[in-house]
């Protein structure tokens, strides 16, 4: 579903921040980004959003070439991802259902259907009584669950999450850590950058590490070494 | 929840009204849309003007007869009495088309002159001309005028036959001119409005630059984005407009009130027929529309460039 073929990216002609990078993200696959800071996370990711196109290299995602497509059908690729930023970027002008609703009334869905939805993932999430706050007045954690509700409701085919758990408490972070697997076993590709290694270890699926704009996939660490060696 | 969500409908992004930029652009575009009502106004008096004058005027011939001689010898009353008749009956008798023959009195010839040399012409013993209004049933061909000339000319070849249609020619030039100048007036100031509505997109695309990021990478395509400003920019603008119009009758109804004090018979009343009624109403409708095009624009071509 998505294929990184030797992609470089540079910044206004600086040094490249991403150097050959190759990889295959097959349609339900579930990945860990992990790499220490300045290694070139935020930039993959952002590839991955289609935030930037690469300045070398094929990309393709959906089956398209991100460099070859016309804009509109960029606009409409991106329809079918969903993003947890790390600061979460909600609006504050908008309460948290109306953020939460964002991306279907940009996908056309009827007001009914999005209204629905909406109330069933704050539910989900735990938001029910906060729909109608402003994020201005929720908790960093509850923020970060308004965040991933909005990146979910659309049931994106892709799914990127920068520390997605990052200001959430252990139970709420594996909660959501499960919804996120859920998604994955619907056939929603996930990739999620972090640096909390107990949760990679937890979870247990293939990692993209990336160490100064250069990038290994590892396999699933296997429980039984992890646990020997400890 | 529905009233929530019937109200953010189209507002994704934060468009303050208190925001300075959309102050700015609420007064300019009261003020400029009230100035293009004053200009249409002002267009619509000339145009009346010009309407009452030309039909005051038109039409008419008048016939002078010097008061002294071509040997500069002053005629006598006898005299000029005699040309006068002869003129009235030589004109009439070759004049179906004319409705009317008018001899104009010494006292109200005085008072046409009056302004040149002064009151109290008419009783003291000054040599006055004799003034004789043809009045046609219409406008007289360049043959009827020559015709008429002819006649005259044979019964005193130094009387005057005055058509003033050099007067009509400079009235309708200089009304043109004016005219011009106040519908130019009018798109110029909704050149204006248009410029600053186009200068506050710009400004309000930078400033909510992390929020149409946001939304592009949420998919939204420049349309959805766009349409956002776009009802934004209709709503104030033709809010804006309509008070601006507003503002600009009741600014020409009080001129029209002054105006009326004069007493000017030639200047025409300030009420305005229906067309000139909807050519005010539109003026909202028309600077919206256009604000709504620059707008829809502006957004796009500046949305086009992001990535």
């Amino acid at each position: 579903m998505i294929k990184f073929e030797n992609v470089g990216l540079r910044y206004h002609g600086g040094p490249e921040v991403l150097t050959d990078i190759s990889f295959t993200l097959d349609q339900g696959s579930f990945h860990f980004l992990h790499g220490p800071s300045g290694s070139g996370k935020t930039s993959l990711m952002k590839l991955l959003y289609l935030a930037h196109l690469p300045t070398r290299g094929l990309v393709s995602m959906f089956g398209h070439d991100v460099n070859a497509v016309e804009r509109q059908q960029r606009m409409q690729m991106r329809q079918r991802i969903g993003v947890v930023f790390q600061d979460f970027r909600l609006l504050p002008h908008l309460s948290a259902f109306d953020n939460v609703a964002l991306p279907l009334r940009i996908a056309g869905k009827r007001p009914a259907e999005v209204r629905t939805a909406v109330k069933e993932i704050l539910e989900w999430v735990g938001l029910a009584d906060h729909m109608k706050s402003s994020p201005t007045f929720l908790s960093g954690g509850q923020q970060q669950r308004v965040a991933i509700a909005r990146a979910v409701i659309g049931k994106p085919k892709l799914l990127l999450a920068d520390e997605p758990t990052g200001n959430l408490d252990d139970t709420i972070g594996y909660r959501i850590m499960s919804l996120f697997e859920q998604l994955n076993k619907m056939g929603t590709t996930i990739v999620i950058a972090t640096h909390n290694q107990q949760m990679m270890d937890h979870f247990n699926h293939p990692r993209l590490s990336l160490d100064k704009g250069h990038l290994n996939v590892l396999p699933p660490t296997n429980k039984a070494q992890l646990m020997a060696a400890r | 929840m529905l009233d929530t969500f019937k109200k953010k409908k189209l507002q994704d992004l934060p468009f303050g009204k208190d925001d300075v930029g959309t102050r700015f652009v609420t007064l300019v575009i009261i003020m400029m849309t009230a100035l293009a009502t004053l200009a249409l106004g002002g267009a619509e008096i000339i145009l009346s003007l010009r309407g009452t004058w030309v039909d005051a005027i038109n039409g008419q011939i008048t016939i002078e007869i010097p008061a002294v001689n071509p040997d500069g010898k002053i005629r006598s009353a006898e005299e000029l009495n005699t040309l006068a008749h002869d003129i009235d009956s030589g004109t009439q008798m070759n004049g179906a088309d004319i409705k009317q023959i008018q001899r104009l009195s010494r006292q109200q010839v005085a008072e046409l002159i009056e302004p040149w040399i002064g009151p109290d012409t008419g009783n003291r013993d000054l040599p006055l001309p004799v003034l004789v209004a043809l009045t046609f049933d219409e406008n007289p061909t360049q043959e009827r005028i020559e015709q008429i000339t002819k006649t005259v000319h044979e019964i005193d070849p130094a009387a005057i036959v005055e058509t003033h249609q050099t007067w009509l020619d400079d009235l309708r030039r200089f009304s043109g001119v004016l005219l011009m100048a106040s519908v130019f007036m009018a798109f110029a100031v909704i050149a204006c409005c248009i410029l600053c509505v186009s200068g506050a997109v710009k400004s309000q695309l930078a400033s909510h630059q992390a929020d149409i990021d946001l939304l592009h990478l949420m998919g939204a395509t420049d349309d959805y984005i766009g349409a956002q400003f776009v009802r934004v920019v209709a709503t104030d603008v033709g809010r804006a407009a309509m008070l601006g119009v507003l503002i600009g009758i009741v600014f020409l109804k009080i001129g029209g009130v002054i105006a009326g004090g004069l007493q000017a018979a030639m200047i025409p009343g300030f009420s305005w027929s229906l067309p000139v009624w909807l050519s005010f109403l539109s003026l909202p409708l028309i600077v919206t529309s256009l604000c709504f095009v620059a707008a829809r624009v502006t957004v796009l071509q500046t949305l086009e460039k992001m990535p």
